[in-house]
């Protein structure tokens, strides 16, 4: 007996065949949205430079790296130092504290203990650097305690207070804008306490701070001691790579995972400021260090250059009117660099930038204003899951666009966007073999300037203390932040004293976004007003590559009170850059006068040269001597002591 | 082994093909909502308005509104006499319109000129007849059309010769170098009445074509009567609106644009493309300051606000900055002006945005879409979420979501995108105007600067039927892309020097977004140091349609004495001894503080001497206030200058 067939025996098949049409029907779906596996980042550690044996100035670090911070107030600051002077004399020597000898202080003319070396240091060494000062050297101390007090003649005994201000540079014995901006400078950190000093000439103290003396300098033997009473390395660190808000972090905290780099800035006063008070401070106690006899540094720019020009553009999409900026630039005869997006930039565009004359460097898209940059994953043309790409990934995708690896080292992130805590985002750089970023700088169209303390590139630290191998390139102005008098006032400062690189970042999607004339107008005048207040109009590719060669010189000097002559020894290394065809050397800045005594002449290889007065720094307290590249011994003999102007009663001067 | 019976088939059956048919059909719905089917937008017909304008004026525009609508079907047969009121308007000031129902024995008698138009003179009542050769020979001027019949016989030539095709101007009486040998290269595209004989052997001929007399003088008892006898509303409208096919549709064999039709496809002639000289306003210009002012010895009010040579307006349009879109403003604020932004309805602007563009001075304006495939915008159309169609969003939605962010609301200023425009010689600015939109700033050609359209002025548009829309056309000068025609500093001389011209100049703020050309830049830059050397005022479109506004309800009357004293101030030993002259006395009312009025600098045989400020009592004095003129060309016709004060002006101007 057959059973009685119903409507499913009858249309069985017919469901079966709706059933694949709609497995079909969904995974066709589900290929057009797939879903996005985010990229997994890598991270270095930072690690300590290798050590320098040569150059006047000797900074003394740690044996080894310090503990995780916690918070700032735990964070180790020694390797601002090296920021510090890498920025204001080009090279110096390291040693670890444990290799200090006498005979390797006697080779150098001043030696820095940063604040940890001089809480940890063997007072066996101790008594090395008090010889080193009693013999004619200059010692500064960073954060002397108590068992200092032989040394420094000061007791630190006490409640340690908070250091927020200068509240008197009297005691620099200037006048002028460096001694005016002190006051505003921001420190961050501890004072130690002390006993009550005068200021000079009467007293000791060079700076007040908080109403209390903050740098003393004293004379040991026939050399000198200078206490620095506070924090000036975590001070430097905190305007250059901002201060954390709480453990570690940036913003509030519910913040957002990124943040604008110009979030991470330590002080209200400094989002809006043509001054760049990092370098302020750094000048007050550097400065100080040709009192006591001439010293020598390279001047961080080639030539005579009072400052150094940079326009950087951003691509997150079509890097079209990037192009259209670079080629205006290269009309100026300029040129620039684009970050571009590397799924935007193509093998098209190669061709283009050295039409444009331009560098390229890479933008890391994070996905935040903009889709993120993904591959298929799958079997075959069928990809149901997609990939973020890693910046590794993004750095080889750019690099591909030139044909395979090529020198690509620098890098801006999507909208200035940095993760929130201490160092990630840097380490994350550093995993990706990138060099130099230019991240950090204003996103919004009130802020301008200096955010970071400097426009001068510095090595970040870790939050162990140790610097990372990417440097950092501090922007002044975004899109909208760019008016012709701010450019205007921001150059003209840097000429007439500050000596800073400036760079100007526009986004290729500036006139979208915040279109205004302020903006053509600025980039319009941007490269005259550099040409016009002696700056010098390179890349920030070109002018790291200066500055490394600059690192890789060497200057070293010795005084001779009798003869009142300074012999510098130098060996200057030079780059051959497309900014600068015929080599971009750094020349040697030497102080104008000692003592209020003047340079009577100057010989370089034994060969007397006209004094050339025209080649001085902004404040002319330096006079810039251009060499060509290689060694020199360069004799420089000041005016003896009797004939100073005002020495003589009967000199009219 | 079961086998279904073939009933059994046959019961299956419905259920199969209803299961199958529904799978087909989601698909087909689910295809459908993803690829919507697209409505074409449409062009809706606006008649023009039957205008008349009941104002003391020294002249009176005589229309017939029903002859007009009568006139034909086709371009060539519609009658165009409605362009008189935009000439004088333009040119002149205040002007008073009437028809014949509307036309009293008052308002004839205080005409000082009457300008009888084609559309009434051609078939002329008796009794108007006698009421205007009365007029005329009771002193006054008399403007009389191609007339036909009895009123040719009376006034004009004998118009014999018939119908002919004008090839060029020949001569411009009175007008000086280089404007007369400009006019004479204006195209035409008009016919003119030729005669065998004149009317009498006194005739002045002050303008010819092809060598016969077209714009002809003669005395009439104490006043006179000109006769025009070509079809001069055509040739004005021709220029200005440009030229269609016969029946009106957009000529577009050598269209710029494949597709859809663009302003610049109404180009009148090859030879207008990029025009230097403003062919419209030197022919409008020679027929008020050549024969008007020649004959009746009326003032004008000077076109441009304090006595400037001329005007800029920028105008920008955006579709895609939003509140960005006016980023040139603050530049702008500081030269002096403002602009205005013209934005689409989906740009992005914003509320707060646009109250701040305001604030700056700025105006807002509609970048209209039209249903043009390449630039419009198309909205869902279906029942819930199941949206198988999709139509252009029309004019009157754009106006109101534009309208709906601005604070102000009410827009009363477009453009159409990129010049996109309708099929039809009229459509697109009747629909604008039915629309509410006063001011249209479409008409440009994408390719040359120059006065493509014959002017830089605003215009009044007619419809098909020949009447007047209400609504005023600004033909932009320099357009955004434009990279061929006269420069922007010649324009700028030139309209100083003469042609006193409105340069309205179009930008796209966007374009600097998509590549920042710093040279283009700097030309943008370049423009506000002509325009201040070139002495031109920079307004946005609203300040001057303000302007021009104030200008045409202004009050302005005169009178003509030819055998006045000479006031006792006035008098010299030059003047002894009968110290007579001719006097202008001028009664001028303007609600603005930076009028001027325009004078003849001859009337008849007598040039300017000097003037007075009406007469007013000091304590026991009886003070008269003298008044400084200025000499000015008027493309090519030499006149005197002199600032209004807001509020009533009483001025009296001495020629000997």
């Amino acid at each position: 007996m057959s059973r009685r067939q119903t409507l499913w025996d009858h249309l069985r098949w017919d469901l079966l065949a709706l059933i694949v049409i709609g497995a079909l029907t969904l995974g066709y779906a589900m290929l057009q949205q797939p879903r996005i596996q985010p990229a997994e980042l890598a991270l270095t550690d930072g690690s300590k430079p290798p050590d320098r044996s040569e150059g006047d100035i000797l900074l003394v670090l740690p044996m080894a790296p310090a503990a995780q911070a916690t918070n700032f107030a735990t964070m180790d600051c020694t390797f601002s130092w090296f920021n510090a002077l890498w920025q204001h004399f080009g090279t110096f020597a390291t040693a670890p504290m444990d290799h200090i000898t006498p005979q390797l202080l006697a080779g150098h003319a001043v030696v820095i203990l940063p604040s940890r070396v001089a809480s940890e240091i063997p007072s066996n060494t101790r008594e090395h650097l008090a010889d080193f000062a009693r013999q004619g050297g200059q010692l500064i101390v960073e954060a002397p305690r108590q068992i200092w007090e032989p040394i420094t003649g000061l007791s630190t005994v006490g409640t340690i207070g908070r250091a927020e201000s200068v509240t008197s540079a009297e005691g620099l014995g200037i006048d002028g804008p460096l001694r005016d901006h002190l006051l505003e400078v921001p420190l961050t950190g501890r004072i130690l306490p002390t006993d009550e000093l005068e200021l000079r000439p009467s007293g000791p103290v060079i700076l007040e701070v908080e109403g209390q003396p903050g740098l003393v300098v004293e004379p040991l033997g026939d050399g000198h001691v200078y206490s620095l009473l506070f924090d000036f390395a975590c001070s430097l660190l905190a305007m250059n790579q901002g201060k954390p808000t709480r453990e570690m972090e940036f913003g509030p905290p519910d913040a957002e995972p990124w943040l604008p780099t110009d979030q991470r800035v330590a002080y209200e006063a400094l989002l809006s400021s043509h001054i760049p008070y990092a370098t302020v401070l750094q000048r007050a106690l550097f400065d100080r260090l040709p009192e006591a006899r001439p010293m020598a540094r390279l001047w961080p720019f080639p030539g005579h250059y009072s400052g150094a020009a940079m326009t950087i553009h951003t691509a997150h999409e079509d890097p079209r009117a990037a192009f259209g900026y670079a080629d205006r630039a290269r009309k100026q005869e300029a040129s620039s660099t684009i970050f571009a997006a590397p799924d935007y930039f193509t093998s098209d565009h190669t061709a283009l930038t050295e039409t444009v004359n331009a560098d390229v460097g890479l933008l890391w898209v994070l996905g935040q204003t903009r889709p993120p940059i993904t591959e298929g994953v799958g079997v075959g043309a069928i990809e149901p899951r997609s990939r973020e790409l890693s910046l590794a990934r993004q750095h080889a995708k750019l690099e591909s666009a030139f044909g395979g690896p090529s020198s690509i080292s620098q890098v801006r992130t999507e909208a200035n966007l940095w993760k929130t805590d201490w160092d990630t985002t840097f380490r994350n750089l550093a995993a990706a073999g990138l060099r130099i970023d230019s991240s950090f700088g204003p996103s919004d169209p009130a802020h301008f300037g200096y955010l970071f303390g400097s426009g001068m590139p510095f090595f970040p630290l870790d939050d162990r203390g140790r610097p990372l191998p990417v440097m950092e390139v501090p922007f002044a102005f975004d899109g909208a932040s760019i008016s012709s008098p701010r450019l205007r006032q921001l150059l003209e400062a840097s000429r007439d004293g500050f000596h800073q690189p400036v760079v100007v970042s526009l986004a290729a999607d500036a006139m979208k976004r915040h279109p205004s004339v302020g903006i053509m107008l600025g980039f319009r005048d941007f490269h005259q007003l550099a040409r016009e207040t002696e700056h010098w109009l390179t890349t920030i590719g070109d002018y790291t590559d200066f500055l490394t060669a600059r690192r890789h010189s060497v200057i070293t000097s010795q005084w001779s009170p009798e003869q009142s002559r300074l012999t510098i020894s130098v060996n200057l290394m030079g780059a051959r850059l497309s900014s600068a065809p015929k080599g971009a050397i750094p020349s040697v800045a030497i102080p104008d006068q000692y003592q209020g005594r003047a340079i009577e002449r100057i010989e370089v290889d034994d060969d007397t040269i006209a004094v050339d007065l025209s080649t001085r720094s902004g404040f002319g307290d330096e006079r810039l001597l251009e060499l060509p590249p290689g060694r020199h011994v360069v004799s420089v003999f000041y005016e003896p002591p009797g004939e100073a102007p005002g020495d003589d009663p009967e000199d009219p001067r | 082994m079961a086998v279904p019976s073939r009933q059994s088939k046959y019961r299956v059956l419905p259920f199969r093909l209803t299961l199958w048919s529904t799978v087909v059909l989601f698909f087909a719905l689910a295809g459908i909502q993803q690829n919507p089917m697209t409505l074409s937008g449409s062009w809706e017909e606006s008649s023009g308005i039957e205008l008349t304008r009941d104002v003391d004026a020294d002249i009176v525009v005589v229309l017939d509104y029903q002859a007009i609508r009568q006139s034909g079907s086709t371009f060539d047969d519609t009658d165009f006499s409605a362009a008189w009121i935009d000439l004088i308007e333009q040119e002149v000031g205040p002007i008073s319109v009437a028809t014949p129902e509307t036309l009293s024995q008052d308002k004839i008698d205080a005409a000082r000129v009457l300008i009888v138009t084609h559309s009434i003179s051609r078939d002329m009542p008796q009794t108007f007849l006698e009421r205007i050769r009365q007029h005329a020979l009771d002193g006054h001027t008399l403007v009389i059309e191609r007339p036909e019949g009895q009123a040719r016989e009376i006034f004009s030539s004998d118009g014999d010769a018939g119908l002919r095709s004008g090839q060029s101007i020949t001569h411009a009486e009175g007008m000086g170098e280089p404007y007369d040998k400009q006019l004479e290269e204006m195209p035409l595209f008009v016919d003119y009445v030729g005669s065998t004989s004149a009317r009498d052997d006194e005739m002045q001929t002050l303008l010819s074509i092809d060598g016969a007399p077209v714009i002809y003088a003669a005395d009439f008892g104490d006043g006179h009567v000109i006769t025009v006898d070509f079809d001069l509303g055509r040739q004005l409208v021709t220029l200005q609106q440009g030229r269609p096919n016969n029946d009106f549709s957009v000529p577009r064999e050598d269209a710029i644009s494949s597709g859809s039709p663009r302003t610049s496809d109404l180009i009148a002639g090859e030879e207008m493309l990029g025009a230097a000289v403003p062919y419209t306003d030197l022919l409008a210009r020679f027929v008020v300051f050549g024969v008007l002012m020649r004959y009746a010895g009326i003032p004008t009010l000077w076109s441009y606000p304090n006595r400037a040579d001329g005007a800029a307006v920028f105008v920008h349009e955006d579709g895609r900055l939003g509140d960005g879109g006016a980023w040139k403003l603050e530049y702008e604020n500081q030269r002096g002006g403002s602009s205005t932004l013209l934005t689409t309805s989906d740009s992005g602007i914003t509320t707060e945005g646009a109250e701040r563009i305001e604030g700056r001075g700025g105006q807002i304006g509609l970048a209209w879409r039209p249903p043009s495939p390449p630039i419009a915008r198309y909205e869902p159309v279906g029942i819930g979420r199941f949206q198988p169609l999709r139509k252009p969003v029309e004019l009157a939605e754009q106006r109101a979501r534009l309208g709906d962010t601005l604070p102000r609301g009410n827009i009363r200023t477009a453009r159409s995108l990129h010049g996109y425009w309708a099929p039809h010689w009229s459509r697109a600015q009747e629909m604008l105007a039915a629309e509410g939109i006063r001011a249209d700033v479409s008409y440009e050609s994408p390719t040359h600067r120059g006065y493509s359209f014959g002017t830089g002025l605003p215009f009044r548009p007619l419809s098909e039927e020949g009447l007047p829309l209400n609504l005023r056309q600004y033909p932009v000068t320099v357009s955004a892309t434009a990279n061929e025609g006269p420069s922007v500093e010649s324009l700028l001389k030139d309209s100083a020097a003469g042609h006193h011209q409105l340069i309205t100049i179009a930008t796209r703020p966007s374009i600097f977004a998509d590549y920042p050309d710093i040279d283009n830049f700097e030309q943008w830059l370049e423009t506000f140091d002509y325009v201040e050397e070139y002495n031109h005022r920079l307004l946005n479109l609203s300040e001057f349609a303000q302007f021009r506004y104030s200008r045409r309800t202004s009050l302005l009357r005169s009178r003509v004495d030819k055998r006045a004293s000479l006031p006792q101030e006035l008098r010299t030993s030059e003047t002894a001894p009968g110290h007579t002259a001719t006097l202008l006395r001028i009664t001028a009312r303007t609600d603005r503080r930076d009028m001027a009025l325009l004078l003849p600098a001859r009337i008849g045989d007598a040039r300017y001497f000097d003037a007075l400020e009406g007469r007013e009592r000091v304590g026991a004095e009886l003070v008269i206030n003298r008044l400084d003129t200025e000499e000015i060309s008027m493309s090519g016709f030499p006149m005197r200058r002199v600032p209004l004060e807001r509020g009533f002006n009483n001025l009296e101007f001495y020629y000997r």
